[in-house]
């Protein structure tokens, strides 16, 4: 069973941190910019049979997933970092695609979660 | 001189080292950041961080031997952060002197709360009475004295002050104090107006010149701060 794209208690517990008004938007501001970098990293390194990078950049984004509860993308990019370091390059090409689709939907989540935050 | 508690966050991997670093600025600790161990060695040589978070895969130096490198001229409190999470590489760390060992990937919360407990094991054993400068606070009986003079406290301010003295040179948002105090959680912008109020009543009845305390620091922005400048913690 796959992982929900944005773990709510993880992202509420957000919330408890001393200064959330500053650190959430923040950390969901850094987050969104460099996950959305590192996918498109993992994709030309894919196009230019770079295993090592592509390993690279799911590696960087199975770390940081976690710090907004964007527990999907951890997952896949687990995935994705297992796949490039074993060179089964018929899962690549589908891992990327399933990781860039899985973003698209978190951003949403994650900017709607972020609202309800700063509108409360 | 007084300022925050400092931290050298070391990790290569870019993105993770710059949400640690927003997750611990936001908490009020002073960060600097490095990639490499050379970087951290420098660092940690001219400005003698609080405590050091350092990733085990580094590039050249691993974190292992960064720590290593770093006892030998300064001790400070060390937490490595891996994706290694079997008990093997965790002992090793252990062993290698680091004081806890975070395994990627973490969430905010739980990098805070370990540092947190990791700064105050470092910190010695809780102080009963604990003297900063010219102040005496007995967290048993409630008494602070000012010079030997007992202090006329309420309440809330007596928490205050002990919440604050607890931890000097940790940051304490206006919202944490209001938790810490009362019990329950309130917005920032509701619990900052209110901490203002009893830390000005506060200052006015323990620092000399409550207009340029000495004592609990205003961080801009952020909270309060107890100044461990002036600390000399006694059992």
């Amino acid at each position: 069973m796959s992982r929900p794209l944005l773990d709510r208690e993880e992202f509420d517990a957000l919330q408890e941190l001393p200064n959330p008004e500053e650190m959430v938007p923040r950390l969901v501001s850094v987050f969104l910019r460099e996950a959305e970098g590192l996918i498109l990293e993992a994709r030309e390194a894919l196009a230019a049979d770079d295993l090592v990078r592509v390993a690279r950049a799911a590696h960087g984004l199975r770390g940081s997933g976690s710090f907004v509860g964007a527990a999907r993308l951890t997952e896949e990019a687990r995935l994705l970092e297992q796949a490039a370091d074993r060179q089964e390059r018929s899962e690549l090409e589908a891992g990327v695609d399933r990781l860039a689709a899985t973003f698209g939907e978190t951003r949403v989540l994650l900017l709607a979660a972020l609202e309800q935050v700063t509108a409360a | 001189m007084s300022g925050p508690l400092s931290i050298l966050v070391v990790e290569d991997e870019a993105f993770t080292r710059q949400l640690i670093c927003v997750a611990l600025q936001a908490t009020g600790y002073a960060v600097r950041d490095a990639a490499d161990a050379e970087t951290a060695l420098q660092i940690a040589a001219e400005e003698r961080p609080d405590l050091a978070l350092l990733d085990v895969r580094l590039p050249g130096m691993d974190g292992w031997e960064l720590c290593s490198r770093l006892r030998e001229s300064q001790e400070l409190p060390v937490i490595f952060l891996t994706a290694l999470g079997d008990e093997e590489h965790i002992v090793k760390g252990l062993r290698a002197g680091g004081d806890d060992y975070l395994v990627k990937p973490f969430s905010p919360a739980v990098l805070v709360a370990r540092v947190e407990a990791v700064m105050r094991r470092a910190a010695g054993p809780r102080a009963s009475i604990i003297r900063l400068g010219d102040l005496t606070v007995d967290l048993g009986s409630g008494r602070v004295e000012r010079n030997g003079r007992a202090l006329n406290l309420t309440a809330t301010e007596l928490r205050i002050l002990s919440a604050l003295a607890r931890r000097p040179g940790v940051m304490v948002s206006a919202q944490q104090l209001v938790a810490e105090i009362q019990g329950h959680h309130i917005p920032e912008r509701e619990a900052r107006p209110l901490m203002k109020v009893h830390v000005r009543n506060l200052r006015m009845k323990i620092e000399e010149f409550p207009e340029q305390p000495r004592h609990i620091i205003t961080v801009r922005g952020l909270g309060y701060m107890f100044n461990r400048r002036v600390t000399d913690h006694a059992s």
